[in-house]
């Protein structure tokens, strides 16, 4: 596996150690702002934008405090970002308190949307955030282009409807070097899903949606400024070292998922090593709102004239806010990147006249990085604490979502004594290829965008003089492969992610794939009924009895005490290519495991025993 | 000429061609983009065609 760009050494800036976030500067020079995902947001803030004529955001608000504005008592250009309330917790008071059976370290995209994921299935679990609001501090938003298989998962999760509203919804993206437009695709033309192919959105809206549905589901005990020090694991269950404004206690969990960052104190405690390589290549993002109508679409310029034929990236997000990123010189000083006046001349060189406001501005470089294992006994590594890579097509955050996914319905059949410990062993093997082949793909583009040998520029700059006129050199053009849900090829079928397509269901009513797999569903068969079949409900349903809680569900015929749904549209056969007569088995992550034909109950049961875990069974029905 | 995408897995392609440079110095880049040449060549054989990538080669520069 090519894990290292260019054999790049660290950064000389020194990381501080907090959950969840790297700062690269001293805290001091971070007044309000937290740094970005993984470490490829090296945030260098500056609080005079103001004597620049330039508008800065005066970072999140504060408890009980209006919207807040800007020095000069100027424009509101942030919102108030929510801040939850301390409560010490019980075990400061009792000393050892229960044994909880799931504790997240970690209340970022990855931890929050596990705990609702938990939740979803009835599991209660505890999580702990150092901070005490969502995002980072001030207006910095880490992720913001959430893909489709995100997107679906914060269906289910119901969560999707609130983005939809507040996001930018986006499938064109174009790219151009110079003044020419040398590749563009539509990711529309594909998509079956009721998602699009992307929405944009700044992550701490996310995060405070899901907080919001976490709290609305009841089941999850949110603990803010509770900082993690310390973990241990035992036979039968792990401790964790927790700080707090209140004090110092510890807290017993049979499970743990870390979803903690990618300088976990967990990980390292755990003694998970990880492999790491540094990029040379820096850039300088300027979240900026200006009212221009531009189409919502994600344009890259890999030579850009304004910005003396580096790459720039441009994407819309919420609130009229765009993300520009600049690419900067490799040895490049984020000091001096961050400095209102340079950030402001990068700006309006791209903008031209336009009336602008930048609302934050982060220097960023990135690594790639990979913990030997995603799960050491009852420790489970999710998101960033797992895996970093730089940010192109959007794989970072979009793949800690799936990871969430992928342990919340293992843990939670394991939880529940509906599949033995051994499931989780694929949690690692399956994420873990998932992140291995993301590092890959971003490490493609990284290359491209900044070619480390004079043997790659040349190449890079004949597939960009042959993509001005020849399809095949197009598809060579790589500015980032976008996030797609990744594909379990263990799996008997191929294990590709379902689209939420739109279905009707017996009562008339319409809805969608995922609406079947709302609540605890392990799996869910999907039968293709034939005219006439219904001898064979009986036997599929004993088949699938006490394999975990399996859903069955006929599609395309009306077969009585059974669920039913009609592909009305196609589109599930079109996914699926399904044939009469199959049963097809999916995951509770909406992953393909296994087909088989329903004429054969024996192997419809083996074939779902293995998804839930369990060893098939070599008894034939 | 075929023009259209033609190359199994292009990214890795381009991955493994910048692989190969890696190290090199610019004349080096260049012999090895000579060499590179002359192999694919031979595995085209068809004289129209490689005459038509030479001069659609040439152009622009």
């Amino acid at each position: 596996m090519r894990l290292a760009p260019q054999g790049g050494k660290p950064l000389g800036l020194r990381p501080r150690l907090s959950h969840g976030v790297e700062y690269l500067l001293d805290r001091r020079c971070l007044p309000r702002l937290r740094q970005g995902v993984a470490d490829h947001h090296l945030p260098v803030v500056q609080e005079d934008f103001a004597a620049q004529g330039l508008v800065p955001l005066s970072g999140r608000g504060n408890a009980g405090r209006a919207r807040k504005r800007d020095r000069q008592g100027g424009r509101l250009i942030t919102p108030q970002l929510p801040i939850y309330a301390f409560t010490p917790p019980a075990e400061l008071q009792s000393g050892a308190g229960a044994t909880y059976p799931v504790v997240i370290v970690g209340g970022g995209l990855v931890g929050l949307s596990a705990a609702c994921d938990f939740a979803t299935r009835g599991i209660r679990c505890v999580l702990l955030d150092d901070d005490n609001t969502v995002g980072v501090r001030g207006a910095a938003s880490r992720g913001i282009a959430y893909a489709q298989k995100s997107l679906e998962i914060f269906d289910r999760l119901g969560i999707y409807e609130r983005i939809a509203r507040k996001g930018v919804r986006w499938s064109v993206g174009r790219t151009l070097a110079g003044d020419d437009e040398i590749y563009a695709f539509d990711l529309a033309q594909e998509s079956l899903s009721r998602q699009p192919p992307f929405i944009n959105i700044q992550q701490y809206y996310v995060e405070w949606f899901l907080v919001d549905r976490i709290v609305e589901l009841g089941l999850t005990d949110l603990r803010w400024l509770n900082r993690v020090t310390g973990f241990t694991q035992h036979a039968d269950h792990c401790e964790l070292a927790v700080s707090t404004p209140a004090g110092d206690y510890t807290l017993r969990a049979r499970w743990v998922v870390d979803a903690s960052g990618v300088n976990s104190v967990v990980r390292e405690a755990a003694g998970i090593t990880v492999d790491s390589a540094f990029a040379q290549d820096r850039w300088c993002i300027c979240d900026v709102r200006f009212t221009r109508p531009m189409p919502p679409e994600r344009r890259t310029w890999i030579e850009a004239p304004f910005n003396d034929n580096r790459a720039v990236w441009q994407h819309p997000m919420a609130d009229d806010v765009w993300r520009l990123d600049y690419q900067q010189d490799a040895d490049a000083d984020p000091e001096q990147m961050a400095r209102p006046d340079v950030a402001g001349r990068l700006v309006r060189r791209h903008l031209g006249d336009t009336p602008f406001e930048i609302v934050w501005v982060g220097p960023w470089t990135y690594r790639n990085q990979l913990a030997a294992t995603f799960r050491q006994g009852r420790l489970l590594l999710a998101g960033d604490a797992a895996h970093a890579f730089s940010p192109f097509g959007g794989r970072g955050g979009n793949s800690g979502i799936q990871d969430a996914e992928n342990l919340a319905w293992r843990l939670a059949a394991v939880l529940a004594g509906r599949a033995p410990q051994t499931l989780l062993a694929a949690y690692d093997t399956e994420r873990r290829a998932a992140a291995a082949h993301n590092i890959a793909v971003t490490a493609g583009t990284m290359r491209f965008l900044r070619p480390g040998s004079p043997g790659a520029r040349a190449t890079r700059d004949a597939i960009l003089a042959l993509a001005r006129r020849f399809a095949f050199a197009k598809a060579l053009v790589n500015t980032g492969r976008m996030s797609v849900a990744f594909a379990y090829a263990d799996l008997p079928a191929g294990g590709q992610s379902l689209p939420n397509v739109p279905l009707v269901m017996d009562s008339g009513d319409a809805c969608h794939l995922v609406d079947l797999f709302r609540g605890d569903a392990d799996l869910v068969a999907l039968w293709f009924a034939r005219a006439g079949s219904g001898a064979q409900a009986g036997a599929l349903s004993a088949a699938l009895a006490g394999c975990g809680s399996a859903r069955l569900v006929v599609v395309g015929a009306a077969l009585p005490g059974l669920a039913g749904v009609i592909d009305a549209e196609g589109r599930l056969a079109a996914a699926t290519r399904a044939l009469p007569g199959e049963v097809l088995l999916v995951r509770a992550d909406m992953h393909l495991a296994a087909r088989a034909a329903a004429a054969d109950p024996g192997a419809v049961a083996a074939a779902a025993r293995r998804i839930i875990g369990q060893a098939p069974s070599k008894e034939r029905a | 000429m075929k023009l259209e995408p033609n190359i199994a897995q292009a990214d890795e392609f381009v991955a493994r061609l910048f692989d190969a440079q890696e190290g090199l110095t610019t004349a080096e880049a260049l012999a090895f983009n000579s060499r590179l040449a002359l192999l694919l060549a031979n595995q085209v054989g068809d004289a129209a065609v490689l005459f038509a990538c030479i001069d659609e080669a040439r152009k622009g520069l």
